[in-house]
């Protein structure tokens, strides 16, 4: 607990060194967490290292957004061309112990071999790969050596005679640390014996003659390749550590806590670690990894590369979920847009629909209403006048026989009177008729537009 | 493109360091710009060897602190290791400089005499 409150120190603190967005920080910083882990070097160096080697990826990163790279691609790119992140810390660490100026006086030196007239010039004493360039018992080479500077320890030839069919891998070792000055350490798994092979070499090839150390360790190696018989030798200036493969990689594990991604659920968490796991085995070998789910933690306890893989694989992920996801949300913008506008011209259709029917139905209304006000008006007309002939006919004709009443007139005016009245009842009917058929239909159409109002 | 082996890139880094101080990446950007893309020296090639140079005492180091041009300011920054070619590491370059001379001519001593040979039997080797 106490190391990942430290690590989240250091990225604190680190984070405030540059402005970049956090998954820019994130996988920056956690490449140089995982490579300044693999350097076996003293914590003052390691920061250095750190230190420089963040500068190139950030001026990289720079140079790469300048031509349009998007930053994440940036980060990817610049990652990936400082090459396999183990080898760089293995070649680092090595430049730093190797050429410690305490043992190597002045090893500058100059050695021009002309072999059947080649002139081969270099430094021998850093070669990784262990092939120096000294050659021993090679008929026929002049060496010449134009240094003013002493030659080290190292480059000094030394004489072996090893018969390897009876030798172990310790006894050579032995034999090797002794002559260039070193102490053989052995791990747990060499000392119990438990390394492959390491009792007794299966092929041979010939270890006798005069080497200098990083030729008597080719030799070595090449009788016991690591590969084969599984195993890690470590070289300093001072010593010589061997330990078995599993102890290697058990030395190397570490545990880091990873939060969930954002954008998942939790219960999804563990097919993710589960598919993380799957994808990982497809490259390495994952018995000496462990990735588990805590709550909505990812825990994973690997060797560094392992771990930086994890690391890429999560954030490029992320990143692809990410645009993704912005990708969608651009999407349902625009169909949002795209449904505001049709609502838009729909309600304005509708607007103007309705406009078109509330003006026809005040038409309507209008003239129905001017028509029921001409029939009212023919109604009353009509029962004013039944009234007048039904006073008319009320009156006795014979009540008043003044001078000059003339009978038949008097009874024809009766005849007239009734057929006045026929008529008029038949007038007061239609009347009547229109008049009730008009109120219905104004009824009628104030309800439906009642009704379609409520709709 | 050619990557440089290791004997090849001490001559180059120390003749782009003769120029005037740089740091890592500066010094890559310039190996490739300089040989028109041909050399690349590779991180894992370029940092051990500086290293190298550095405990060797042929460069001398400094530290200097950048900011990005977006930074806030009151950020702290990255640091820069500067290196500088040192008078030693001057003699050396000199001694590089000679020797690789001295290849190339032995090496020429080679190529010429081939060169010189009628084209057919030189184009019948290069079949045979």
């Amino acid at each position: 607990m106490s190391k990942l409150n430290d690590s989240n120190t250091k990225l604190n603190r680190r984070s405030k060194r540059t402005m970049v967005t956090p998954s820019n920080r994130d996988s920056i910083a956690s490449w140089l967490d995982v490579l300044t882990s693999m350097l076996s070097l003293p914590e003052g160096q390691r920061e250095q290292v750190r230190d420089e080697l963040e500068d190139h990826l950030r001026s990289r990163v720079d140079d790469l957004l300048i031509t349009g790279t998007p930053e994440p691609e940036a980060i990817r790119i610049a990652v990936a061309e400082l090459g396999e992140t183990a080898e760089l810390a293995k070649l680092i660490s090595h430049a730093h112990t190797r050429s410690n100026p305490r043992r190597r006086m002045m090893n500058i030196a100059l050695i021009t071999a002309a072999i059947a007239g080649l002139s081969i010039g270099g430094i021998s004493w850093n070669n990784a790969g262990g092939t120096g360039l000294v050659m021993p018992n090679s008929e026929g080479v002049a060496l010449t050596v134009e240094s003013t500077e002493r030659e080290t320890d190292d480059d000094r030839v030394q004489t072996f005679d090893i018969d390897i069919e009876n030798s172990s891998m310790k006894g050579i070792l032995a034999e090797i640390a002794l002559k260039f000055d070193r102490e053989l350490q052995l791990s747990r798994d060499a000392r119990g014996g438990n390394l492959a092979g390491y009792l007794r070499s299966s092929h041979l090839s010939s270890f006798k003659g005069e080497y200098t150390f990083d030729a008597a360790l080719a030799a070595f190696r090449s009788n016991f390749s690591e590969e084969a018989y599984s195993y890690n030798l470590i070289i300093t200036d001072s010593t010589m550590f061997i330990e078995s493969y599993d102890e290697f990689q058990r030395g190397q594990i570490e545990t880091r806590v990873h939060a969930g991604p954002s954008w998942m659920r939790t219960d999804e968490i563990a097919q993710y670690s589960h598919s993380l796991r799957s994808l990982l085995s497809v490259k390495h070998d994952l018995e000496f990894a462990s990735i588990e789910v805590i709550g909505d933690a990812i825990v994973v306890a690997a060797p560094p590369n392992i771990q930086i893989e994890v690391v890429k694989m999560m954030h490029e992920l992320e990143a692809s979920v990410m645009q993704r996801q912005e990708e969608q949300r651009v999407l349902n913008e625009k169909e949002r847009e795209e449904a505001r506008a049709i609502m838009e011209e729909r309600s304005q259709e509708f607007r103007e629909n309705q406009a078109r029917l509330a003006a026809e139905f005040e038409r309507t209304v209008n003239d129905l209403q001017n028509e029921f006000d001409t029939a009212r008006s023919k109604l009353l007309a009509s029962k004013a006048k039944m009234r007048m002939i039904e006073i008319e006919m009320n009156r006795d004709p014979f009540a008043h026989k003044k001078e000059g009443w003339d009978e038949s007139k008097e009874r024809a005016k009766v005849l007239e009177l009734h057929s006045a009245y026929d008529e008029a009842q038949l007038e007061l009917a239609e009347n009547e008729e229109r008049y009730n058929y008009l109120n219905r239909r104004i009824l009628d159409s104030q309800y439906a537009h009642l009704f379609k109002g409520l709709e | 493109m050619l990557t440089l082996k290791q004997d090849h890139s001490e001559l180059v880094v120390l003749s782009v360091l003769a120029e005037g101080p740089s740091y890592g990446y500066a010094i890559g950007k310039s190996i490739a710009s300089r040989s028109e893309g041909h050399f690349k020296l590779s991180a894992s090639g370029m940092y051990p060897l500086l290293t190298k140079l550095e405990k060797n005492g042929l460069v001398s180091t400094s530290w200097e602190e950048v900011k990005a041009a977006t930074a806030d300011p009151d950020s702290t920054g990255r640091r820069r290791k500067w290196y500088t070619l040192s008078d030693k590491g001057r003699k050396q370059l000199a001694k590089r400089i000679e020797h690789h001379r001295q290849v190339q001519s032995i090496l020429d001593g080679f190529v010429l005499q081939i060169e010189s040979q009628p084209e057919n039997q030189l184009e019948n080797g290069l079949a045979g």
